[in-house]
């Protein structure tokens, strides 16, 4: 039986706007439409937003290697709050990060 | 997706398709276009055997299963049936039917030890005589018949016993006399 080829994984990400809890006293200050979205492949920044606005769809090719190595690999959203001063840490809103084993043997559909 | 606080703990532990409890949270979607298949190990065939590698085992195994073939084997069936028999005949050329068949079929074996101590089995029909070994057999069995009456014999200080006496249909004993022949001794 002949070893088959790793067909590269092709990834469609649409980011929709962000939700706050109206009684966390933390989150308060910031509101949907000052966040920024910003998507990194490990630590390199792949996709920023427009401030504002939900992310529009935009497509990620994960190759067979960086699948491979699944382990480490992560799909990570940080999302900051630019009416804030830079660098302050009122500016970070949150972050979440997806392992790309998450993407491993999905079948081709939408999933969120 | 609940969002974290920090970088450093900030795992989706989630599912897909079903919303985070906590907020903040952004509300994401995935399109897998190409899927990934799971790239199947290469199957490796089972290594074929070469002469040296063919065991007994094996070539007695395949030997059977040939033999209990059903007379209705297809032609393709016999083909290959013929070409593992040619096979195995191939590995041990050496081999005849015989030295393969059940021992059982082969008449009864016998165990017998040769002069330097090697053990050899051989079946009863074909049991080697060796040179001189009634001889030795007899010498052997009389050193052990010398063994027992001195055990026996010497319990009285008679010394050994006559041979054959502790035998079955042995004359038996008359022990008054050998009483008178103890007491007499004792008197001496």
């Amino acid at each position: 039986m002949s070893k088959k080829t790793q067909k590269p994984l092709k990834l469609s990400i649409t980011v929709g706007d962000i939700q706050f809890d109206p009684n966390d006293s933390q989150t308060q200050m910031h509101r949907p439409r000052n966040c920024v979205y910003y998507i990194y492949l490990n630590d390199a920044l792949i996709k920023k937003s427009e401030k504002g606005g939900s992310l529009v769809p935009f497509d990620l090719v994960l190759d067979s290697v960086r699948l491979t190595n699944s382990a480490n690999n992560l799909l990570r959203f940080v999302v900051k709050d630019h009416s804030m001063p830079a660098g302050n840490d009122w500016e970070e809103v949150g972050c979440v990060s997806v392992p790309f084993d998450y993407f491993k043997n999905l079948p081709a559909a939408q999933h969120g | 997706m609940t969002l974290f606080d920090s970088i450093d703990d900030d795992d989706f532990d989630g599912e897909f398709g079903q919303d985070d409890d906590e907020m903040p949270m952004i509300k994401t979607m995935f399109k897998v276009v190409e899927a990934v298949v799971a790239t199947p190990k290469a199957h490796k065939e089972p290594p074929k055997m070469n002469n040296s590698m063919a065991s007994p085992r094996g070539l007695k195994k395949t030997v059977t299963m040939a033999n209990k073939a059903s007379p209705r084997a297809t032609g393709v069936a016999a083909a290959n049936k013929r070409n593992t028999m040619a096979v195995n005949t191939a590995a041990k050329p050496n081999l005849t039917t015989d030295q393969i068949m059940s021992p059982s079929k082969g008449g009864r074996r016998k165990t017998i030890v040769l002069d330097n101590g090697q053990k050899k089995i051989v079946r009863e029909e074909e049991e080697i005589e060796q040179p001189g070994e009634s001889a030795r057999y007899k010498t052997r069995q009389n050193i052990k018949k010398n063994k027992v009456s001195d055990v026996f014999g010497d319990f009285f200080g008679f010394g050994s016993n006559p041979a054959g006496c502790m035998a079955k249909g042995a004359a038996p004993v008359n022990f008054k006399q050998e009483k008178d022949k103890f007491l007499n001794l004792l008197k001496e």
